[in-house]
């Protein structure tokens, strides 16, 4: 008898077990369900990396005060049976691990923002072309495509659409700092790299330090001049091995990116934006919405310039690093692909990108039908989005590059910048890394 | 009952315990096994036999990665050393215990990467750290902290024993509350000093514990620094400070060599394993 009731409590606590590993398997179906009048209810959950829910200056500002609230709202109201379960997550690598992971168990969102072109490439397997969502017509609308394109062509197979344009990478400068060291960086331009050390050494004899990078402006800064140094289709080949990292020129670059260090010109801190507001830096780097906050902050004691080109004898002149560099995606696993697809379109729309606009919250924009100038009064902003249509904006090289080599290039660029290796065994090294990533294709 | 009942009995009642190790603990470590022999992007899998294992044997990462762990390592009888000596002075209850006793754990219930950006934003250039060198007229010792390798080092093993002291001090004071007072009594009335109480009543009444500290903090510092790396160096400048563990996580999530990082999991396990089996038989030794 006694052996019969622990039977039948292990068979019991067995069950248990069962139904519990059943219900953690059951999630997939649960976003679509018939409503009360018949119609499907659909749930898209949109993990949000790229729309703004807090303010940092304004932590009384709530989640419904910002655009991509309102903007759920109104289209929830049109399409009554479609909810928009929008979940805040955190962008880039963090984004990365958690979309990688969902994605393989196919327990990911219907929508997120990944960044474009190799970093969102990578999840390719996980992602919907949307050549068939979009028409032509509505296709032309949009800028950037490219940065969405395997094959990063305009007309070529998209995993993603446009999301927004970081405009162009500019340098800020204090202007007093640099009136006091006697130097006018609009009218006195550095014309090459010697120069632009030149005008950083007369910063630092006010005790200034010069330029504050974040820990990541490798990308901003030299991975730029080299992409200046090459121009795009040379970039394509150096991807492809036909020309190699560790060509002189570039390797010059690398020279520089280390002489700034050496000379105490530089420091690489994630703070550095709070560092030059409270007027801690000569210079620092930043896209359209750090310029932006910089003028807010600073007034009129804050200017912009481009980065100094490389060389004279660079291909592309009087540019920056820049472009689309984040676009929407949709997940292959989806069970609602074209109601999320539809839900993007709603945001692209000409009305909604100028609702966007009038949040404050996006200030250029991808879409040619909306002119940003009609609706913003800060003449920056013109000058923002005038730059980023300026064919010298070179689209951030290392979205081009595959994700891989990138993340060589992230780990070892620190290495050269504090003196432990050389410039030419950096570029050797990428180019190894290179090689072997060619021949694992 | 018989013998053979309870045996049935004894079975069952293991059964679901077994089962959810071997759906949660058993099926991802098969898992790993199999994926460590292929080349996997997370969904599809070819298989490459041994070519995983001959890249991280062959690609000149490993010693670096290696000598990193053995920093962690050696760090552990440092941490072994701190937990005991505070866990003493609480336990004879010296001036300012009582306050210390309420706060000594808080570190351990914070998480590694609230530990890891507090830390950060204490060293970093424009940190506390340099400003209050620099207030203090210190100036010449202000550093990149977060960009020198020893400091770097000196940094993560800071809050790792930050992190661990709470726990060490727990256990051992735990284990110092087993020992009977009359032997220390004994000893004072014996004429025994405050070290010599320490070398031959406590040590020796903690060796249990102490061991138990020293192989869980063993196992820590190779699969449990993730988090202090992530926050704190991010496995930097170059991979100067990136232990197996977080290349695991570079491998597999940025560049989605995932069965390379299966690989180099595999490997860890066995290095992790070997690290305990030489520190059991270390201790059967003792114990002998």
């Amino acid at each position: 008898m006694k052996m019969r009731r622990w039977s039948v409590l292990s068979i019991a606590l067995m069950m248990l077990v069962t139904m519990s590993l059943t219900a953690c398997t059951k999630n997939e179906n649960e976003s679509a369900s018939t409503g009360s009048e018949g119609q499907e209810k659909v749930n898209i959950v949109f993990w949000n990396s790229g729309f703004a829910t807090i303010d940092e200056n304004n932590k009384a500002k709530k989640k419904e005060d910002f655009y991509i609230s309102q903007a759920v709202a109104r289209y929830e109201k049109a399409h009554p049976n479609v909810k928009i379960d929008v979940q805040d997550v955190p962008s880039g690598d963090e984004l990365f691990a958690k979309f990688q992971t969902a994605s393989i168990a196919k327990n990911g969102p219907d929508l997120t923002v990944l960044w474009s072109g190799s970093y969102m490439l990578r999840f390719k397997q996980f992602l919907e072309p949307m050549d068939s969502y979009f028409s032509g017509e509505e296709r032309s609308r949009i800028v950037g495509w490219s940065a969405t394109t395997e094959d990063f062509t305009a007309d070529g197979k998209a995993y993603g659409v446009p999301f927004g344009t970081d405009g162009t990478f500019l340098l800020a400068y204090n202007k007093k700092i640099f009136a006091d060291a006697g130097i006018d960086p609009i009218a006195q331009r550095p014309k090459n790299f010697q120069e632009f050390v030149a005008m950083l050494e007369k910063v630092k004899t006010k005790d200034i330090t010069p330029l504050g990078l974040f820990k990541d402006s490798f990308l901003h800064v030299p991975d730029y001049w080299i992409a200046q140094t090459v121009d795009i289709p040379g970039l394509d080949s150096l991807v492809k091995g036909t020309t190699n990292f560790s060509d002189p020129k570039l390797v010059n670059v690398m020279k520089g990116w280390r002489e700034l260090f050496e000379k105490n010109l530089v420091i690489a801190d994630d703070s550095v934006r709070q560092l030059f507001i409270q007027e801690q830096l000569g210079m620092t780097v930043g896209a359209n919405a750090d310029i932006l906050n910089f003028s807010k902050e600073m007034g009129d004691k804050v200017g912009f310039m481009k980065i100094p080109d490389f060389s004279e004898d660079v291909k592309i002149h009087d540019g920056g690093p820049g472009g689309v560099g984040a676009a929407f995606v949709v997940t292959n696993y989806s069970e609602h692909k074209k109601e999320t697809a539809n839900f993007v379109k709603f945001l692209m729309s000409k009305e909604e990108q100028i609702n966007k606009i009038k949040s404050g919250e996006a200030r250029i924009t991808v879409v040619n039908d909306v002119d940003v100038n009609e609706y913003v009064s800060e003449p920056l902003v013109k000058t923002m989005q005038d730059m980023a249509n300026e064919p010298s904006t070179i689209f951030w090289p290392d979205n081009v590059y595959p994700a891989e080599l990138t993340s060589e290039m992230m780990s070892l660029q620190s290495l050269v910048s504090s003196g432990k290796m050389t410039a030419e065994e950096f570029m050797k090294k990428i180019d190894q890394k290179r090689d072997s990533l060619l021949k694992n294709k | 009952m018989g013998l053979k009942q309870e045996r049935w009995v004894g079975l069952f009642s293991l059964l679901p315990a077994f089962l959810l190790l071997a759906v949660f603990v058993g099926y991802p470590m098969f898992n790993t096994f199999f994926h460590s022999f292929t080349e996997w992007d997370g969904v599809t899998s070819t298989y490459v036999g041994w070519d995983n294992f001959k890249t991280i044997l062959s690609n000149g990462d490993l010693p670096l990665m290696l000598r990193n762990n053995l920093i962690f390592l050696l760090s552990v009888p440092g941490i072994l050393f701190i937990s005991l000596t505070v866990s003493v002075l609480l336990h004879e209850e010296v001036p300012g215990w009582r306050l210390f006793r309420s706060v000594y754990y808080l570190p351990a219930i914070l998480s590694s990467v609230v530990i890891g950006f507090l830390a950060k934003s204490m060293f970093t250039n424009k940190g506390i750290v340099n400003t209050l060198l620099e207030n203090a007229g210190l100036g010449a010792f202000t550093t990149d902290w977060l960009n020198t390798v020893p400091t770097e080092f000196m940094i993560l093993i800071l809050c790792f024993y930050w992190q661990t002291l709470g726990q060490g001090t727990l256990i051992f004071l735990s284990g110092l509350s087993s020992i009977s007072n009359e032997l220390f009594d004994a000893a004072k009335i014996d004429g025994a000093n405050w070290r010599q109480r320490l070398m031959y009543i406590v040590i020796p009444s903690l060796y249990p514990a102490i061991f138990y500290f020293t192989i869980v903090n063993v196992i820590y510092v190779f699969v449990g620094l993730f988090g202090l790396v992530y926050s704190i160096t991010g496995g930097g400048p170059g991979y100067e400070t990136t232990p197996i563990d977080y290349m695991i996580y570079i491998q597999a999530f940025r560049s989605g060599n995932m069965g390379y990082a299966s690989a180099l999991s595999v490997f860890l396990f066995f290095i992790v394993m070997f690290i305990t089996w030489i520190q059991l038989k270390i201790s059967k030794r003792l114990e002998q």
